[in-house]
C-alpha cells in the first residue's frame, strides 16, 4: 500500500513539473502574434486559396518567433461560414483574422462592430471605409485589373483569329475586374480583337468550366482566360479537345502547377498566368504589422507595382511569344507600374 | 418582347453549331445513366435515393484505381471502370441490407448515402493525395474516343455524333439492353411483378427480398458507370464538386420517365439540350442566373406535367372501372 502511494506520489510530481514546463511554453508562446487565416472553401484549389495558405506558411517560417499563423478551412457548404467566423472571433484566440472574399464582406462588416477589438485584414473586395468606418480593420485589395491588362495584351498577341474570352466563377465585383482589365489590354494589343465574357456560374463544378469554354473555342475562341478556381480548371480540359488554343491560368502559376504535376499536355497550353501574389500581399502585410507600420482603417491597393500582381512566364510563354513581343509585355508592366498607362476598373 | 428577340436571335445562332449537340449528347449521357440505374430499382418499387453518394464515390474509385494502375499507359481507366461497377454494384447492395434487412426506411438510407458518399470521397482523397479539392495530379487518364467510320466524314453529323467517349455511347446502347431487360427477360418481368405487386409475386414462389435486392444491385452497378464516366469521361480527374446533383436530377428523371428507358431517355436529352443552350448562350444578353436554372426548371415543370397526366389517366381509368360496375350492374 505504501509503495502504490509512493509510486502515485512521484506520478503526480512528475505531471506538476511537466505541467510547470508547459506553462512556460504557453507564456512565451502569448508573445507571439496570432493569426488565424480563414478560407471560406479548402485548401487544394490550386490558385486563390493555395496562394494565400502559402503566404501564411512564409510568416511562419520567417517570423516563427514572433508569429503564429494558421489556416482554418471553412469548406465549401456557405451555410456554416457564418457560425465560424464568428467562432474565430468568439475564441479571441487570435489576434489578427484574416477572411476575405465578397461572400464574407457582409457577416465580417458585422462581427467586426461587435468585435471592435479583434483585427481583421480583410481581402479581395472593396471595404467600404465611408460607410462601415472599423479602426480594427484593414482592407486588402488586389489591383487584378492591372494584371489582367498585361494578360489580356498577351491573349490578343497570342490570339490567330482575334477572338478571345474570359472565363469567369461567379460576376461579382472582383470577376468583372478582371474581365474590365482583360478586355481593355487585349483591344489595347488589336483594337479589333473581340472579347467574349462567359460565366459559369461556378467556382467548384469542373465540368461547367469545361463545358463553357468548350462552347468558347467552338465558336473560334482561341484564348481563354479561366478565372473561376476550381471550375476554372475544366477548361484546360476543354483546350485539350481542340488544335492551337490556349489558356490563361489565374492566381497562381498554373502552368508551372501543370508541369510540375506531370500534366505536360495541359501545360503547353497555358500562355501564361494571371498570378494574384496573395501569399506576396500577406507577407508583406505581416511584414509592417511587425514593424508596426500599419495604419488600420483603411484600404491598401496591392498591384503591379511592387509585383503584387503579375503575369508568370513558363517554358511555353517562352515558346509561343517571341522576344520582341515580351519585351512589349515588359514595357507595359513599366508603364502600368509607372501609371502611365490608367487601366479601367470594376470598382 | 426585346427578350424574346434575343432569345430567338441566340437560339438561331446556336443552334447551327454542331458542338451544340456533340455538348448536348454528352452532358445528357452521365444523367441518362444514373436515371436508368434508378429506373430498374423503381421497377422493383425499391427507390434508389443514394445515386448522388453512390456516383461521387465511385468516381473517386475509379480514378485511384487507375492513376495506381499507371493511368492511360495501361488498362489504368479500363480496370477503373470495373472496380467503380463493382464498388457501385456494392454500395447498392449496401442499401438493400439497410432497407430490407435491417428494416430501415429506404429514402433515408438513399439520403445517408448521398452524406456518407460525398463525405467519404473528400476524405480519402485527402487521405491518399493529401489534396482536399481535385485529383488532377493522380495522372489517371481517360478512357478511348471513338472516332465512328463513315459517320465521321459526313460534315455535321460527323461532328456531332463522332468522336464520343466510348462510354458515352454505351450510355444510349443501355437504353435499349435496359428497355430488353426488364420487358423481355425473366428476371426484368420477376422485378416489374415485385414493384407492381409484392403480395401477387409472393404468391407464385418469387421471393420478392432477392428480387430488391437484385434490383438494387444492378441500380448500383449503373451508378458506378456513371462515375466512372463523369471522372473517365468528362473530366480526367475527381474534384469534390464533379456530381454536382446529377444524380438527382436522373432520379428526377426517371420519375419523369415513369422508370420506362426509352422515355428516360427523352428526358434527359431534354434536360441535355437546355443545359448545353446555357452553356453556349453566356454570350447573349440573357442572364446568367436565369439560363444555368433553366435545365432544373424544365426539369421541375416535367415533374408536375407528368403528374398531372397520370392522375388525369388515373382518374379516368378509376371513373372506366364504375361505368363498368354499373354496366355490370344493369346487366
Amino acid at each position: 500500500m505504501k509503495k502504490l502511494l509512493a509510486v502515485l506520489m512521484a506520478v503526480l510530481m512528475v505531471l506538476c513539473l511537466a505541467g510547470c514546463g508547459a506553462k512556460e511554453e504557453e507564456e512565451v508562446a502569448a508573445e507571439k502574434i496570432k493569426i488565424a487565416y480563414c478560407i471560406n472553401g479548402t485548401t487544394g484549389d490550386k490558385s486563390f486559396f493555395d496562394s494565400g495558405t502559402e503566404g501564411v506558411k512564409w510568416m511562419n517560417e520567417k517570423y516563427g518567433d514572433k508569429v503564429e499563423a494558421t489556416t482554418l478551412e471553412f469548406t465549401y457548404d456557405d451555410t456554416t461560414w457564418r457560425s465560424q467566423l464568428e467562432n474565430a472571433f468568439m475564441s479571441e484566440e487570435y489576434d489578427i483574422i484574416i477572411v476575405g472574399t465578397y461572400d464574407m464582406l457582409g457577416m465580417t462588416v458585422e462581427l467586426t462592430e461587435e468585435y471592435p477589438d479583434q483585427k481583421v485584414w480583410f481581402y479581395d473586395e472593396q471595404w467600404d471605409f465611408d460607410a462601415n468606418p472599423r479602426e480594427n480593420v484593414i482592407s486588402l485589395l488586389f489591383k487584378q485589373n492591372e494584371g489582367s491588362y498585361i494578360v489580356g495584351y498577351m491573349a490578343a498577341m497570342a490570339s490567330q483569329t482575334g477572338h478571345v474570352s474570359f472565363c469567369g466563377g461567379m460576376s461579382n465585383t472582383v470577376l468583372l475586374d478582371f474581365a474590365a482589365g482583360y478586355a481593355q489590354g487585349a483591344k489595347a494589343y488589336n483594337p479589333d480583337c473581340v472579347v467574349d465574357v462567359t460565366w459559369m456560374d461556378s467556382f467548384s463544378d469542373p465540368t461547367k468550366g469545361k463545358d463553357v469554354a468548350g462552347a468558347s473555342y467552338s465558336q473560334g475562341v482561341d484564348v481563354v482566360f479561366a478565372c473561376g478556381g476550381g471550375a476554372g480548371l475544366g477548361v484546360f480540359e476543354a483546350a485539350l479537345e481542340y488544335e492551337n488554343v490556349y489558356v490563361i491560368g489565374v492566381d497562381g502559376d498554373q502552368g508551372a502547377m501543370w508541369e510540375a504535376a506531370g500534366e505536360t499536355e495541359k501545360a503547353a497550353r497555358t500562355i501564361t498566368s494571371m498570378k494574384k501574389n496573395v501569399n506576396q500581399g500577406f507577407f508583406d502585410t505581416c511584414t509592417k504589422e511587425i514593424e508596426g507600420t500599419l495604419e488600420y482603417g483603411q484600404n491598401y491597393r496591392l498591384g503591379v507595382d511592387g509585383g503584387y500582381v503579375s503575369a508568370a512566364q513558363t517554358s511555353t510563354t517562352t515558346t509561343v511569344f517571341t522576344a520582341e513581343q515580351l519585351a512589349a509585355v515588359e514595357d507595359i508592366t513599366a508603364k502600368i507600374a509607372a501609371g502611365e498607362i490608367k487601366v479601367d476598373t470594376a470598382f | 418582347m426585346s427578350l424574346i428577340n434575343e432569345i430567338i436571335r441566340t437560339l438561331q445562332n446556336v443552334l447551327v453549331l454542331p458542338s451544340f449537340y456533340f455538348m448536348l449528347i454528352q452532358s445528357a449521357a452521365p444523367i441518362l445513366l444514373a436515371a436508368l440505374g434508378c429506373a430498374v430499382a423503381a421497377k422493383a418499387s425499391a427507390t434508389n435515393m443514394g445515386m448522388e453518394g453512390i456516383m461521387t464515390f465511385t468516381a473517386l474509385i475509379a480514378v485511384l484505381v487507375s492513376s495506381a494502375l499507371g493511368g492511360s499507359k495501361g488498362n489504368g481507366p479500363w480496370v477503373g471502370l470495373v472496380v467503380a461497377i463493382a464498388v457501385g454494384a456494392l454500395l447498392g447492395f449496401l442499401i438493400s441490407v439497410f432497407a430490407f434487412r435491417l428494416k430501415i426506411d429506404i429514402i433515408l438510407v438513399g439520403i445517408a448515402m448521398n452524406l456518407i458518399g460525398t463525405g467519404a470521397s473528400v476524405f480519402l482523397m485527402y487521405l491518399l493525395t493529401g489534396d482536399r479539392a481535385t485529383t488532377t495530379s493522380l495522372q489517371s487518364g481517360t478512357l478511348p474516343q471513338i472516332a465512328i467510320p463513315f459517320i465521321k466524314d459526313i460534315p455535321f453529323l460527323g461532328e456531332v455524333l463522332s468522336n464520343h467517349y466510348i462510354l458515352t455511347y454505351f450510355s444510349y446502347i443501355l437504353v435499349f439492353i435496359m428497355s430488353f431487360f426488364l420487358f423481355k427477360t425473366k428476371l426484368g418481368l420477376r422485378i416489374r411483378a415485385v414493384g407492381e405487386n409484392e403480395n401477387a409475386a409472393e404468391s407464385v414462389g418469387i421471393s420478392s427480398l432477392n428480387i430488391k435486392t437484385i434490383a438494387l444491385v444492378i441500380s448500383g452497378a449503373i451508378g458506378g458507370l456513371a462515375g466512372a464516366y463523369m471522372s473517365e469521361c468528362y473530366l480526367a480527374y475527381f474534384s469534390s464538386g464533379l456530381i454536382a446533383g446529377r444524380g438527382f436530377v436522373g432520379l428526377a428523371a426517371c420519375s419523369m420517365g415513369s422508370a420506362n428507358p426509352g422515355v428516360i431517355c427523352l428526358c434527359c436529352l431534354a434536360f441535355g439540350i437546355f443545359y448545353a443552350f446555357s452553356n453556349f448562350a453566356t454570350l447573349s444578353n440573357l442572364s446568367i442566373y436565369a439560363l444555368n436554372a433553366l435545365p432544373y426548371a424544365v426539369v421541375l415543370i416535367g415533374l408536375v406535367i407528368y403528374s398531372v397526366y397520370t392522375r388525369k389517366k388515373e382518374l379516368k381509368r378509376l371513373q372506366g372501372l364504375d361505368s363498368e360496375e354499373h354496366s355490370e350492374n344493369k346487366a
